[in-house]
């Protein structure tokens, strides 16, 4: 069962993605943390194969999280998605740089989400 | 850099906000242009600052949020909580501003801020950019202050 954290300040989004995940017909194990803060604590508790976090949070947003887990002993196959609203045109590269494995602008649909899950978890995990 | 814009034209805040209600929350809109919203009107804003900075601004009828709540968490609308509310409209708010800055400025580099808690109030007031989204009445407005 692959372990999967979802990262959003908002619930109802957290909501959104998790029915997405189930929507997949995959075996999911789902993971919830409402900041990066909450996150890399359960992170290192679950050692999620996949996060798929928002950007802009309150506590530690999604750049940091993406840092923090990169430097995480155990954390080192974990694959971060991050979800932003956010379309400035640097940021996509900047994000992939700094480690993430996709970067989906919202409003993000349930197939392009899971198109992206597929990609990843088959390719990486 | 920060640069002197005027705030966006209709067909930017409409079109922002007819991919973001058919992409996400699986609404069709039509661009109202100004109008009064029904009451009650939940309200959150967020700041956006870099290439050009300011306030976005979400009027959402209450009729119309728990509708789309319910809608968005699959659920029957007399069980949406207010808490459910407010996470749905400042989540709208979120994706709304990125799609309306990106349509408007596509170059544009900008941080947001996240979205404020909500603020309810009962009087109508009118608005430049409405939009309807199921019953044919401005139920959903967005406005852009530049500072």
């Amino acid at each position: 069962m692959t372990r999967v954290l979802i990262v959003d300040d908002s619930p109802v989004m957290r909501h959104y993605v998790a029915r997405t995940l189930r929507m997949t017909g995959m075996d999911f194990a789902i993971h919830e943390a409402e900041n990066g803060l909450v996150a890399i604590d359960k992170a290192c508790e679950i050692r999620p194969e996949l996060i798929i976090t928002d950007l802009t949070m309150p506590e530690m947003g999604g750049r940091e999280l993406i840092a923090r887990v990169h430097a995480a002993a155990g954390l080192g196959s974990t694959r971060v998605i991050v979800l932003s609203a956010d379309r400035s045109p640097a940021l996509s590269d900047e994000l992939m740089k700094a480690g993430a494995s996709d970067y989906l602008i919202k409003p993000v649909s349930p197939e392009h989400l899971k198109e992206s899950l597929m990609k990843i978890i088959k390719v990486e995990v | 850099m920060t640069v002197c814009v005027k705030a966006p034209e209709a067909r930017v805040v409409a079109a922002a906000l007819e991919q973001v209600l058919r992409v996400m929350y699986f609404c069709e809109s039509v661009y109202q242009g100004g109008a009064s919203l029904e009451t009650p009107v939940l309200s959150t804003s967020l700041t956006f600052q870099g290439t050009v900075r300011g306030v976005f601004r979400l009027m959402v009828s209450e009729r119309c949020a728990r509708r789309m709540t319910a809608d968005f968490l699959a659920i029957e609308p007399a069980d949406v909580s207010p808490d459910q509310m407010d996470a749905t409209v400042r989540e709208l708010a979120n994706v709304a501003c990125g799609a309306t800055m990106s349509f408007w400025i596509p170059e544009a580099t900008l941080r947001f801020s996240v979205p404020a808690d909500l603020t309810r109030f009962d009087s109508a007031q009118r608005f430049e950019h409405c939009i309807s989204v199921t019953e044919g009445l401005p139920e959903i407005a967005v406005d852009v202050l530049l500072q």
